[in-house]
């Protein structure tokens, strides 16, 4: 168990990363995607993607999944342990899908989940 | 400016929230608390879902909603209309079908072209609705990225 990307979805994420560090935003080599869930969505927590280059931190997962380094801290990792994230381009927007077989309920608003 | 209104945005909150707990009545009072939503707009909306057939009600003490079934065959085109007014006759304050401008009509006929394709049950339903869009991963690092050059610069000896 861990977090997988599916091919589309890292395909994705290395094009932002690409684009980004044509901008400047860091080396693309050092590139990692952050995964995590916060609190504010109605149901406690919502899904977070974020890219950094920070090195891994002590209370980090790290993990590959098609080529994209993915950084998780562990609070995060108690509910996305086992998470696919999918990439869906579709007539109502663009963006990633959680799969996640920890979620119990999830919420209405789209963005959050109770586990 | 076409942006999807308060109104639309608590409808698909609870319509969302009944697809998620489908096989059981969920109160109104729930689904506020859950989704901090106004108790009274949001049972006006409940009711007026109920009209249309896109929720049922069961009375009682344990009362409340369930989601009907087909959602699929619903269009966010309807579900504008079932809460505000035709989105052909909101786009340009008259009927698309009035004089106006043609290139305005023909972007008024895309527009709702795409409302009419989106169904509700691909804005609601777990593993099909977009958790996180893609712009909100590009927005997040700039940002991110902005603030990082701002400290660098801030730190430079003067």
């Amino acid at each position: 168990m861990a977090i997988n990307l599916t091919e589309a979805a890292a395909s994705e994420i290395k094009k932002i990363i690409e684009d980004q560090a044509k901008e400047g935003a860091f080396k693309a080599e050092d590139a990692k995607l952050r995964v995590g869930v916060k609190g504010g969505g109605c149901s406690g927590f919502s899904y977070m993607l974020d890219l950094t280059e920070e090195p891994k931190g002590e209370t980090d997962e790290e993990m590959e999944a098609h080529g994209v380094k993915i950084l998780c801290d562990m609070k995060s990792y108690l509910y996305l342990n086992g998470v696919e994230i999918d990439f869906k381009d579709e007539v109502m927007g663009r963006g990633f899908v959680f799969k996640n077989p920890n979620a119990t309920s999830t919420c209405g608003c789209g963005s959050s989940f109770q586990a | 400016m076409l942006c999807v209104s308060k109104k639309v945005d608590y409808a698909l909150s609870a319509l969302s929230f009944l697809a998620v707990h489908a096989g059981r009545v969920c109160s109104a009072r729930e689904i506020a608390e859950t989704h901090n939503l106004p108790l009274p707009r949001l049972m006006n909306l409940l009711k007026r879902l109920h009209r249309k057939g896109l929720v049922r009600s069961v009375r009682g003490v344990r009362g409340g909603y369930h989601v009907s079934e087909g959602l699929d065959r619903v269009s966010l085109y309807e579900l504008i209309t079932i809460l505000e007014v035709d989105p052909a006759h909101r786009l340009n304050g008259e009927a698309i079908e009035g004089n106006g401008f043609g290139p305005v009509q023909a972007l008024q006929y895309r527009l709702i072209g795409f409302l009419k394709s989106v169904s509700i049950a691909d804005l609601i339903v777990p593993g099909r609705r977009i958790d996180v869009p893609l712009e909100r991963v590009r927005a997040t690092k700039r940002k991110h990225h902005k603030q990082q050059t701002r400290l660098e610069a801030s730190l430079q000896p003067a």
